[in-house]
């Protein structure tokens, strides 16, 4: 019976654990990302996921003409610097932070309606020599001008 | 002994099981097969290394803020009614409709139609409710609303703000199937809405443009629903009953360039140079709004 115990302990442990990052994830990114869209206003799209170094992902979204827009891109501060790129659907590179510093905000304007590629990639901690690897949330917000 | 013996398995099997679902959205590996030459090769295995994929569809509010800046009018009538809320009694409807809502609050706002947008804010807080979404849209939503009716870019943002809670508790809560479902559904209503307002392609070209710049957001819809249909039925079933819209898109053609970038270095702005054209016929454009129309319709039943 003890053994049943701690498995349940386990398992509810793990559900749990699932749950509480990705809470802390929304609480990040509301807290932390949200204000570096000022003055634009957030789409209200919550587009964030939980990364270690290394490893990347993609956003896929549709931005119109005429229209002003502003990227904002967080990580958890435990994580190294996150390059964030922009591409055109057929994946030519059109803007990337690793040549500005790593800067967190991007503001564009689109002559005409494109699907645009939000590509994010944690950095490896080549400084920090340990068996942990780094994980935590990066959110991606995107606003736009309501003017 | 031997009862115990089979709750242990039932513990690991449901453990794993939960481990696969909390999963399932992230590990979304691109093909690389047919590499053609090195330069696509070099794109193809960027992909391959990319681990997680997401799609963000555009704001029902930025939807309708286009459709306004290219011209178009308010129509109260073409509104889902919300008396019409008290039939939504399926998970499915409620989100569906949560987004159809959505998309109405915001045309409202866009036009700042104070008495509509407390009514729909109303509307849509409980079928929130119905979804155990209390706090996405709580008291304190409804007084900051009440409190700056008079402002329209302060009611934008308490509506962006009832849409990141939505989607986010959604997410939070290992339902992101239901987040989906909301976001279609504010999908089809703006499409709606536009194809409802607008009648002749060379007339109103301005607004056709925009309506079939939504083929673009159309793939990612597709796309992001994809990613559920085989466990969820509900998905399925929207995902069928978007085949009329895939196959009216399909048939208009939207041609363009490559993209060049300027950047305003004063402003820190960089401007994405490129050029578009719309092929589209009369009748291509009719067939467009009725299938939009047959599907809201059918949402809001």
């Amino acid at each position: 019976m003890k053994k049943v115990s701690k498995l349940l302990v386990l398992v509810v442990s793990f559900v749990l654990l699932g749950t509480l990052s990705y809470g802390q994830c929304r609480t990040f990114a509301k807290s932390e990302c949200k204000p570096a869209l000022e003055p634009y206003v957030h789409d209200g799209i919550f587009n964030a996921t939980e990364l270690s170094e290394g490893e990347s992902a993609e956003l896929y979204k549709t931005f119109y003409s005429n229209q002003n827009y502003r990227i904002a891109i967080c990580g958890d501060a435990q994580l190294p610097k996150i390059k964030f790129s922009i591409m055109d659907a057929d994946r030519n590179v059109l803007f990337t932070n690793a040549k500005h510093s790593f800067k967190r905000v991007w503001d564009f304007k689109m002559e005409s309606s494109q699907q645009l590629i939000i590509s994010i990639e944690v950095e490896t901690n080549d400084e920090n020599i340990s068996d942990e690897i780094a994980r935590g949330c990066v959110a991606v917000l995107v606003g736009f001008s309501a003017d | 002994m031997r009862s115990n013996k089979k709750l242990i398995r039932l513990l690991i099997v449901l453990g794993l099981m939960v481990g696969i679902v909390g999963c399932s959205n992230s590990d979304k590996k691109t093909d690389t097969s047919n590499v053609v030459d090195e330069e696509q090769a070099q794109k193809e295995n960027l992909v391959k290394e990319v681990k997680k994929v997401m799609f963000s569809l555009p704001s029902p509010v930025e939807t309708t803020l286009l459709l306004k800046q290219a011209g178009a009018g308010y129509d109260e009538s073409l509104l889902n009614p919300t008396s019409n809320s008290t039939k939504y009694n399926t998970d499915k409807q409620k989100a569906l409709n949560l987004g159809v809502y959505g998309a109405d609050l915001s045309y409202a706002s866009i036009f700042e139609q104070d008495q509509t947008i407390m009514q729909y804010m109303q509307v849509s807080k409980k079928l929130a409710i119905g979804l155990d979404l209390l706090a996405a849209i709580d008291q304190s939503i409804i007084d900051r609303l009440e409190a700056n009716h008079d402002n329209r870019d302060s009611v934008i943002r308490i509506i962006s703000e009832t849409f990141l809670n939505s989607n986010s508790t959604l997410k939070e809560d290992n339902r992101p199937e239901m987040a989906a479902l909301i976001l279609a559904g504010g999908w089809v209503e703006a499409l709606y809405l536009a194809t409802q307002l607008t009648k002749d392609v060379v007339k109103d070209k301005e607004l056709v443009e925009r309506i079939v710049e939504q083929k673009l957001s159309f793939g990612e819809l597709t796309q992001l629903l994809g990613q559920y249909t085989e466990q969820n039925a509900d998905i399925a079933d929207v995902v069928a009953q978007l085949q009329g819209v895939s196959k009216a898109f399909e048939e208009i053609e939207i041609v363009k360039s490559g993209i060049e970038t300027v950047t305003d270095e004063a402003s820190g702005t960089t401007v994405l140079k490129a050029t578009q054209k719309i092929n589209i016929t009369q009748a291509q454009y009719d067939a467009l709004k009725k299938v939009a129309a047959d599907l809201r319709n059918s949402f809001i039943q």
